[in-house]
């Protein structure tokens, strides 16, 4: 249905403002400032979430409830703040839940990653690391896609959440500290074992896809220091990530 | 090889994440370019690093149906605020879980459905909703009483003391009825 013509003026003059100000219209009872606001992020947590689910109908659900339980919980949201990590807060939160509700929530992590840290992977995970593994150039990319989710479906959650975030959002850092709460340093050490552990399944699954290190190494490589990630704020750029940076160098 | 003598290989090694993540600072990234251009080894750690982000593919963008956001609007001003956050299992380990934490998940479904089935809806559709809604509400009533009655939990279905008693006894007979067979017998020869 749409709406009539004075609606699609006022949603026009609307648009124009920032997301702090359809958050103050909105709480001053105005539905179409709120309309806007789902318009304008819709599409952002429509693409989050099927990154969790293959079932469209599961993706509108949970996207629905992230906006509803926003709209009921509007009344928090600090206008300090940016209202999209807010948003995504709730986002994340939703899907978690909504995984549960299904049964469908790996069992969590049965160590915590702050407190273990880079150190003490396990065995399995320093064999793994010594194994390059990357797509067959033959797959499709759907195809990629597919195995990417299974392996990402055995993922406690503190990790998938993270890898998420980082590679399939390509977020920064700084965005998903802010978005978890967590500090850099801890999104850096999650991030780590995440990773680990996605390889660590992905070998399990998909030992074919497995390379050995052809190239010989001079530096002990079990004695790479895990603990190198730290808070050492001055080697991490301030500016957002440039995936396209020139650090390729000739073999 | 000729590494960079300003950075050494660990350090190297232990940055490689970041930097592949494009989050480290110009200086240190220059550092670290400088020293991959004749640290082979370092650089099989980079493209270890990058293959393993080859996972990771854009896919397509995800259509978003037609008036979403208009029925977003509309639903959360009628007053729906989305279904309630599950409640965390609720585990003693020296109990062992609740009456009540075990009938959480039936009180979770009904409730869940009760909330799916009143949410927007006409005509017929409007009113099996509200017929599933009513039955999911009885579905939690139910729940809630059966958890309140102070039926047993998981321990009281354990082996009663009198089933103890009733072993030991039957174990002392056993035994006495081997003390009365040779006595030159070994355990381990019987």
């Amino acid at each position: 249905m749409l709406p009539p013509m004075g609606a699609l003026i006022h949603m026009t003059s609307l648009d124009s403002l920032d997301d702090a100000d359809l958050v103050r219209t909105t709480r001053e009872g105005d539905a179409h400032a709120f309309e806007v606001l789902v318009e304008r992020y819709q599409r952002r947590l429509f693409g989050l979430v099927r990154h969790y689910t293959k079932s469209a109908v599961e993706v509108e659900d949970i996207v629905q409830d992230t906006f509803l339980k926003a709209y009921s919980r509007l009344e928090t949201f600090q206008s300090s703040s940016a209202f999209y990590t807010w948003l995504y807060r709730i986002a994340v939160n939703t899907i978690l839940d909504f995984m549960k509700r299904q049964g469908r929530s790996p069992v969590q992590a049965v160590e915590d990653p702050e407190v273990v840290g880079r150190t003490g992977t396990g065995a399995s995970d320093a064999t793994t690391e010594r194994l390059s593994i990357r797509p067959d150039a033959r797959l499709e990319r759907e195809e990629i896609a597919e195995i990417t989710r299974d392996v990402m479906d055995e993922l406690p959650d503190i990790f998938r959440t993270v890898l998420v975030m980082r590679e399939l959002e390509q977020m920064t850092y700084q965005d998903i500290a802010d978005v978890l709460e967590i500090s850099i340093g801890t999104v850096e050490s999650r991030l780590f074992r995440a990773r680990a552990r996605f390889k660590q399944k992905l070998l399990q699954k998909h030992p074919e896809f497995a390379a050995s290190q052809d190239e010989s190494s001079s530096c002990a490589r079990s004695g790479r220091p895990r603990s190198g990630r730290s808070d050492d704020r001055s080697t991490r750029a301030q500016q957002p990530r440039d995936r396209g940076t020139d650090w390729e160098v000739q073999a | 090889m000729n590494p960079d003598a300003t950075m050494r290989c660990d350090v190297v090694l232990a940055l490689v994440p970041t930097f592949v993540d494009g989050e480290v600072t110009e200086s240190v990234a220059s550092s670290v370019r400088e020293h991959l251009k004749d640290c082979r080894s370092c650089r099989a750690a980079v493209q270890e690093e990058r293959s393993l982000r080859q996972w990771f593919v854009p896919t397509e963008e995800v259509e978003v149906p037609d008036g979403f956001a208009a029925r977003v609007a509309r639903r959360a001003f009628a007053g729906d605020e989305g279904l309630a956050p599950v409640a965390p299992n609720t585990f003693d380990p020296e109990a062992g879980y609740s009456e009540a934490g075990v009938l959480v998940p039936f009180a979770t479904a009904g409730a869940t459905a009760g909330a799916l089935a009143v949410r927007d809806g006409h005509g017929l559709l409007a009113f099996s909703r509200t017929l599933v809604a009513a039955a999911a509400a009885a579905m939690v009533a139910v729940t809630l009483i059966i958890a309140s009655g102070g039926h047993p939990a998981s321990q009281g279905l354990g082996a009663s003391q009198d089933l103890d008693e009733a072993l030991e006894a039957l174990d002392e007979e056993n035994r006495s009825l081997l003390d009365d067979e040779d006595p030159a017998e070994t355990p381990d020869e019987r």
